[in-house]
């Protein structure tokens, strides 16, 4: 080394250090607002039981077959007064090429349901993200807490563990959308990251999401978004272990205290589902312990009720998706009891689940025999009924 | 918004000229100035403009949307010598790059794909220790004096500026691709230095068998 480049090594050095300051400063004085440590779960309680109101149910379907459609996860958000949206992916078959997102309105006055209309098909993805998208897959839309609908929805190289996520924003309750922009999940060919259930919302306009990953192990793991005037800043981590866990539910406990449940995906044998707690807001996560729900590596949701107790829907199944139940546990989902069996028909298919309360009633859509996507209506009068 | 366009653009026209020349001067003996300037063109223009809806830029950010600063430069590395007849690092330096690569991508690559327990990637949005191993990382090889400290400094100074679409500060240092490129590079050295050392032995033994000395 000649001598006279020391002070230029000391001035590189020096440039260095201050370069990696900058970082430093951000996350211990300036940018505390980013900071995961200081979120809290916001509305926690989902309002009070509608103790008057008689029983109500209603059953119907969000779209109507077609022959050689194949319909599949559904997901709804409330926007706006009296009104739900409800998206899902239908196509020739599951990752096929001609697969789409579809979108349709219900009206919570009338009971009736919009014509379904293309949300997003695959050239229309291709054009907006100027990307090669091989397949569209599963789609979930949530709320923020500006007012904004997100639909975050997986695109497909080849199959299922080449998934990545995308998302869009609509300002105007699902109308008309932003274009579609991507997420980099992971340091590997973005491999890999799908979507199957909502979010939380966090406080400092923050919300988690959980998605997982198929890429050689199957885990689940959770997604801090923020929006920003750029579009979503954004950061994953993972959740329990990598055994074989898939499509998480995140039930919040109290301000940081969370709980997971994870549909078991092992092969094989009598698998149940899977649960783990967060006590600071998603960041970290305890290890899996079974539920006493059985689980047929299928998907499932669960709800918080005004009481408290956890309001799930799932396959009640150790080998296939012919049913569909709703189950309850008043410990935080622990022990869980049989509410109501909604479907049963050994051979069918009743899957994916998804639940929403919504002014006092709840609103649950699933797959019905891969034709059409079925919402089905009650209220808390309708559960009580069912639990005694 | 439109700077970071450009940067993520970066990459696949030097990918796309890096093969232009690879093939261009397989057939071409004699290099000649109007060559480079066809194969620069047609570079811009395959990476640019879209054929069948997307460009050729846009299918390579299709297999990874985010290549990194790593990929950047070991492309710019392996393109440059073709362009200038010159490299731009020694094989010494190219063998310390792409080791460091392979070791840190096997390392993050484990970690965000399952294989080990702990979460790495996460600790890359915000400031944590492994930005203190790369910090010092950075100043060692500052102090040996090496080339590559211009490529470490890229990293976090891209990653300041926030150009690369990624939030995430490993997503400036490795990738799929560069992992992989890497792991060719290397290879490519290793057979090299095999086939150099088998010449050189072999010589060696011919100028001890031969009565005559070869040099005087």
């Amino acid at each position: 080394m000649a001598k006279n480049s020391r002070p230029v090594k000391w001035f590189v050095a020096f440039a260095v250090i201050l370069l990696y300051f900058l970082p430093f400063y951000q996350k211990y004085f300036s940018n505390r607002q980013a900071d995961w440590h200081d979120l809290e779960v916001t509305a926690l309680t989902p309002g009070k039981a509608q103790g008057s109101d008689p029983p109500y149910f209603r059953e119907n379907f969000v779209n109507q077959a077609q022959p050689g459609m194949k319909c599949h996860v559904s997901s709804l958000a409330a926007v706006g007064e009296a009104r739900l949206i409800c998206t899902w992916y239908a196509g020739s078959r599951e990752a096929a090429a001609d697969v789409a997102i579809y979108k349709a309105f219900y009206d919570d006055n009338t009971g009736a349901w919009t014509e379904p209309q293309v949300l997003l098909d695959r050239p229309q993805c291709l054009a907006e993200l100027r990307r090669w998208v091989g397949k569209l897959g599963n789609a979930v839309v949530i709320n923020d807490h500006e007012g904004g609908l997100w639909l975050f929805y997986a695109t497909l190289l080849g199959g299922w563990s080449t998934a990545s996520l995308n998302y869009k924003v609509s300002p105007d309750r699902g109308q008309t959308w932003s274009d579609s922009r991507k997420l980099i999940l992971s340091p590997f060919f973005n491999l890999s990251a799908n979507v199957k259930n909502n979010g939380v919302l966090l406080s400092r306009g923050a919300y988690l999401l959980p998605v997982y990953q198929e890429f050689l192990y199957k885990f689940g793991q959770v997604l801090l978004l923020r929006p920003n005037q750029l579009g979503l800043s954004y950061q994953i981590r993972r959740m329990a272990g990598t055994s074989r866990t898939l499509q998480p539910v995140l039930i919040s406990e109290n301000e940081r205290r969370l709980l997971a449940f994870f549909r078991n995906a092992a092969a094989g044998g009598k698998n149940y589902i899977l649960r783990a707690e967060s006590q600071d807001a998603g960041q970290t996560w305890s290890g899996l312990t079974r539920t006493t729900l059985p689980n047929p590596n299928s998907s499932f949701d669960m709800i918080r009720l005004p009481g408290g107790a956890i309001l799930g829907a799932i396959n009640h199944a150790f080998q296939d998706r012919s049913d569909l139940t709703l189950v309850v546990s008043r410990d935080g989902g622990q022990n869980w009891r049989i509410l109501k069996v909604l479907e049963k028909s050994p051979g069918k298919e009743y899957s994916y689940p998804v639940l929403l309360r919504s002014r006092g009633r709840y609103h649950l859509t699933y797959t019905y025999e891969r034709q059409r996507i079925k919402h089905v209506v009650f209220n808390d009068a309708w559960l009580r009924q069912n639990s005694q | 918004m439109i700077v970071k366009q450009y940067i993520q653009n970066l990459f696949p026209f030097l990918l796309v000229t890096l093969i232009l020349y690879a093939i261009a001067f397989k057939f071409i003996k004699q290099k000649k100035i109007i060559h480079e300037i066809i194969i620069l063109y047609l570079a811009a223009f395959l990476t640019f403009v879209p054929l069948t809806g997307l460009s050729v830029g846009d299918y390579i950010l299709s297999l990874n949307p985010n290549y990194s600063i790593g990929s950047v430069a070991l492309v710019l590395v392996l393109l440059w010598p073709k362009i200038t007849d010159q490299p731009l690092l020694s094989p010494k330096h190219l063998l310390i790059f792409c080791s460091w690569n392979v070791v840190f991508s096997l390392i993050l690559f484990s970690s965000s794909l399952g294989l080990i327990p702990y979460d790495m990637y996460a600790q890359g949005y915000h400031f944590s220790l492994w930005f203190v191993f790369v910090a010092l990382a950075t100043l060692v090889s500052i102090w040996l004096w090496y080339p590559l400290s211009f490529i470490f400094l890229a990293y976090i100074a891209a990653f300041n500026l926030k150009l690369l679409p990624s939030p995430n500060f490993f997503d400036y240092i490795t990738d799929g691709f560069l992992f992989l490129l890497s792991i060719g590079v290397l290879a490519a050295l290793g057979w090299q230095a095999r086939t150099t050392g088998l010449q050189s032995s072999q010589v060696e033994a011919e100028a001890q068998e031969s009565p005559v000395p070869l040099q005087e």
